[in-house]
């Protein structure tokens, strides 16, 4: 049979359908991530002022840089445990 | 140190990584799983180079937070990942791209000569880069051996070859790449041992990494308050924890440069894509990668600050070197070692990885089409893999080597990051056709073309030339006053752009040209038919199913084809399969395993004929649930959707002739009654009054829809040219000379091939078309009593058919202008349609022989039945061309 030894190897990635919502949803993290490191909001951070001890601005892009990584990751986790 | 034991201790750390990946590669051939979506993030951290490992702190030191939009780029990018990766990954799955090359070939209707020129621009863009790495490992062996004063790193250019670090950190480490990523071929152009060595090299570095930061911040500085405060209290060191003046452009310029980077160079290409195993590796990479980068960029400003305060002025010591130059200044002899190994480890991975990346592209996008197409004897030998690894294993030398002649020549004087940056800006060229192509169908070969060769150009004049006039290569005056003293032209301000740090203006410029030819010429041209598909199937890859290439195929081309056949019918489909192969007149032998590129083909030819979800269903359902009976499915398939076609044109066929031609027939008897009734009703005159208005309207009614009537009797004959439709082109003259001879009384000789004619659809009826014309020409015009219709295969040219049409009629003069015959004109436009040529041979009072000539119109099995000339044989694939 022609057919027969087609064989079937893997369903859709993660047995979800594409238009989930996680795409939309990254997009918008890393959309909000270019604003966050655009030199507007960064200037606001650019004074001399310390946070224990550490530059303002390095402490703003370090936390801003920490704080997309952790809604990337959330993001992930929660559509992962949805989809049970 | 003594030199030894660094070299000792090196080398262990080489075939460490080496066992890790031997023993990666015995998993993966044994079939077992080699490493989950964290082996696969980790694996993209091979991005963390030397230039990580020992120029971001370099980078800090001088200018602070400048540093950071290499990582921050990455971070947004892969945010973006599960949609803009898992595009190309998906891609790339399906179609088996193993390279950067490939892809942009691929995309642009697989054009030969865009996977060239990616190929080469990727060899050149990255050869700064592999430089980088040279240096930084070069400059810190010196350095942590004693051999160069810890003030002075990275001065090597006085020294003749033989005595250069760099060259033998070259030898060994293309040494090691050729044992690493070319043993063996793969056909998916995996290397799952590599990858764990990658996976593994990249944790080695980062905790090297952290150990000599904590041991900088808390051993020698008492912990980060006491760090930065020692720091604050310094007005030299200050400017750091700010922006300087016009920083902000570069800190976005960087940011956009590396989210292309991190996608583009060829080994983040040939860790993120080619080595992907499942798409749902991605989601733990977009996140783990990341956060890779922010562990690893943690101790940067830290240890920069450190070493600011401990070695003072920026003049005594390389802050490239800070990271090994700290602890050595302590004391710390392990943690020196460490620290050197931890940077080797981070070259290692780059230069391995990189440069197998690139020896694929070059091999397969570069030499190998160069010589398949020319007739070397390589062209014929059975078995490619030999000399394919010969090409990769060259390939890799000359890189490594192309890396360390710039390195000497171009590099010496530079910082590590500037090094790299210039890297950078020459993969980002490949943006516009990438992404272009992932997300806008209208891209075009030739703008892709154009576009690429602009941005490279510009690149090459903005960036590339200014290191070689800095390294004494090119007269400085060139940067200064401008070639031939046009100082618009100055490489370093071109068309008076200078605001901007010569990388940012670099990328702007080069981005700007090449994007604005990508888009320009792509919307003045044209899309081919075959581009067009592409771009569809590329830009709407995510739609359909994902999975391992979706089918695993054990069916046989044989096999594959007869399915298609059922659909599509021989002719079509030995059409398709000839395009597929690109081989006008290849053999495909019926035996031969169909790949999976074959299936999905065949699958898209299927969709055309029966719809995308008919197609599916056709190999789905059949192949997911096989105890269901397939071969009822296929059979009842099989039949509804052909029989359903038909069905629905002998339709349309009927109804048109029945009710639409009736009534247009009705009309024109109709019209013919009313301009008789006119005639009689107007006794006055005598005859018939064409001038009168109303006869003349009347007139032109009735040739109106007698024309309408015979247009539409010709159009429901092409919805139901039963016979041809059906039995083909020779039954389907045979018949109608059948019924021309018995209608008008003449005696016609019918001379076809019994065996049907392999030919597609559309050129059957044009050559239907030529015959009736003919005959009716025959029958008409030259009051012929005896015709006799050929129709034959050339015996003398494979793949000709002939058709003959000879009467003993009137003749006529076949150059003289018939005004109003349009039927020759007609015939001779046909067969020009099908490249061939028409020839009337005739003369007044003669008789008339009609021939078409048709070459290359008769394929498949056909050709051997009708004529004995065999098609081919003996001939090499070099020789088909």
């Amino acid at each position: 049979m022609v057919v027969a030894g087609l064989k079937r190897v893997s369903a859709m990635a993660d047995g979800q359908p594409d238009g989930d919502r996680l795409g939309p949803r990254l997009v918008a993290v890393a959309v909000l991530g270019l604003a966050l490191f655009a030199p507007p909001l960064v200037s606001l951070f650019d004074r001399k002022m310390r946070v224990l001890g550490v530059p303002v601005l390095w402490v703003y892009l370090f936390g801003t840089w920490a704080l997309v990584i952790g809604l990337v990751a959330v993001i992930n986790w929660s559509s992962r445990r949805a989809r049970g | 140190m003594r030199t030894w034991i660094v070299v000792v201790v090196s080398a262990g750390y080489l075939a460490l990584l080496f066992a890790v990946a031997l023993y990666g590669q015995r998993r993966a051939d044994a079939g077992r799983k080699v490493g989950g979506g964290t082996i696969y993030a980790l694996s993209l951290c091979v991005y963390a180079t030397t230039w990580t490992y020992y120029g971001s702190v370099g980078l800090a030191a001088r200018s602070g937070a400048a540093f950071l939009p290499i990582f921050l780029g990455p971070t947004l990018m892969f945010a973006l990942g599960w949609v803009v990766l898992r595009k190309i990954v998906r891609i790339c799955r399906q179609r088996r791209i193993t390279s950067l090359a490939d892809f942009v070939s691929a995309r642009y209707g697989n054009s030969v000569s865009l996977g060239a020129l990616v190929a080469v621009m990727a060899v050149v863009g990255v050869v700064p880069y592999i430089a980088l790495q040279l240096k930084a490992v070069s400059s810190t062996f010196e350095l942590i051996t004693g051999h160069l004063a810890i003030t002075s790193a990275g001065s090597a250019g006085g020294v003749s070859p033989v005595r250069d670090t760099g060259l033998y950190v070259a030898l060994v480490l293309a040494a090691f790449t050729i044992l690493f990523g070319t043993r063996h071929l793969d056909v998916a152009e995996r290397h799952e041992g590599m990858i764990l060595a990658i996976a593994f090299e990249a944790v080695v570095k980062l905790v090297i990494f952290l150990a000599v930061g904590y041991f900088v911040v808390v051993e020698m500085f008492g912990g980060f308050r006491h760090l930065f405060a020692q720091a604050a209290a310094n007005p030299r060191i200050t400017p750091l924890f700010t922006f300087g003046h016009g920083e902000y452009g570069t800190f976005a310029w960087l940011t956009v440069l590396s989210m292309l980077a991190v996608l583009l160079l060829p080994r983040q290409w040939q860790v993120t894509v080619v080595e992907n195993k499942e798409e749902r590796h991605l989601r733990r990479a977009v996140w783990l990668f990341p956060l890779y980068l922010l562990a690893i960029n943690v101790f940067v400003l830290p240890i920069a600050l450190g070493g600011l305060l401990k070695f003072g002025g920026a003049s005594a010591v390389n802050p490239d070197t800070y990271v090994l130059a700290l602890p050595t200044a302590a004391g710390q002899r392990a943690l020196s070692l460490a620290v050197f190994i931890g940077g080797l480890s981070a070259a290692t991975g780059m230069i391995i990885v990189e440069t197998i990346a690139l020896s694929t592209m070059v091999s397969n996008s570069l030499v190998m089409p160069l010589l398949l197409r020319g007739r070397s004897r390589l062209a014929r030998r059975p078995d490619l893999t030999g000399p394919i690894l010969g090409i990769r294993r060259t390939a890799i030398v000359v890189i490594v080597f192309l890396g360390y002649a710039y390195f000497r020549l171009a590099a010496q004087g530079t910082e590590l990051v500037d090094i790299g940056l210039v890297s950078f800006v020459a993969v980002a060229q490949f943006a516009p056709a990438v992404l272009g192509g992932l997300f806008w169908k209208g891209g075009t070969r030739n703008g892709t073309f154009v576009g690429l060769v602009a941005g490279f150009a510009v690149w090459i004049y903005t960036l590339l030339l200014p290191t070689f006039a800095h390294a004494g290569l090119l007269p400085l005056s060139l940067l200064r006053d401008g070639p031939f003293g046009v100082s618009m032209l100055r490489p370093t301000a071109l068309f008076g752009l200078s605001g901007m740090d010569d990388v940012s203006r670099a990328m702007f410029l080069s981005l700007f040209f090449n994007i604005a030819g990508y888009v320009a010429v792509s919307l003045a041209g044209r899309l081919s038919p075959a581009q067009r598909s592409e771009a569809v199937q590329f830009v709407d890859v995510l739609a359909g199913p994902a999975g391992e290439g979706r089918w695993r195929v054990r069916a046989s081309v044989g096999e594959l084809r007869a399915l298609a056949e059922r659909f599509l019918g021989p002719a079509a489909v030995g059409k398709a399969l000839r395009a597929y192969y690109q081989e006008p007149n290849t053999d495909i032998s019926a035996a031969a395993l169909a790949d999976l590129e074959l299936v999905q083909y065949v699958e898209s030819l299927l969709a055309g004929s029966v719809g995308t979800a008919c197609a599916r269903l056709v190999v789905g359902s059949v192949v997911e649930e096989e105890q269901l009976g397939p071969d009822e499915l296929m059979t009842i398939l099989d039949e509804a959707s052909h029989a359903a076609a038909l069905e629905e044109r002998n339709r349309l066929a009927r109804e048109l002739h029945d009710s639409v031609s009736q009534a247009l027939f009705s009309m024109t008897l109709h019209t013919r009654a009313l301009e008789l009734a006119v005639q009689q009703q107007d006794p006055d005159r005598q005859g018939p009054d064409p001038q009168g208005p109303i006869g003349r309207n009347l007139a032109e009614l009735r040739n109106l829809t007698q024309n309408a009537l015979t247009e539409m009797r010709a159009l429901i004959f092409q919805l139901r040219p039963a016979t041809l439709h059906e039995e083909g082109l020779a039954a389907a003259v045979r018949q109608h000379a059948n019924a021309v001879a018995a209608k008008e009384g003449l005696n016609i000789d019918v001379d076809v091939p019994e065996d049907p004619l392999r030919l597609d659809e559309r050129a059957e009826q044009e050559l239907f078309r030529i015959a009736q014309e003919a005959v009716q020409n025959s029958v008409k015009h030259a009051r012929a009593q005896h015709l006799s219709i050929r129709l034959a295969a050339d015996p003398e040219a494979t793949g000709t058919l002939i058709i003959e049409v000879t009467d003993d009629g009137i003749g006529f003069q076949p150059d003289a202008p018939r005004p109003g015959h349009l039927g020759l004109d007609g015939m001779r436009e046909r067969a020009e349609r099908l490249g061939g040529q028409l020839t009337v041979d005739s003369s007044p009072g003669t008789a008339t022989t009609v021939r078409a000539v048709l070459p290359g119109i008769l394929r498949g099995r056909a050709v051997t039945v009708t004529s004995p000339a065999d098609p081919g044989q003996d001939r090499g694939p070099a020789a088909r061309r």
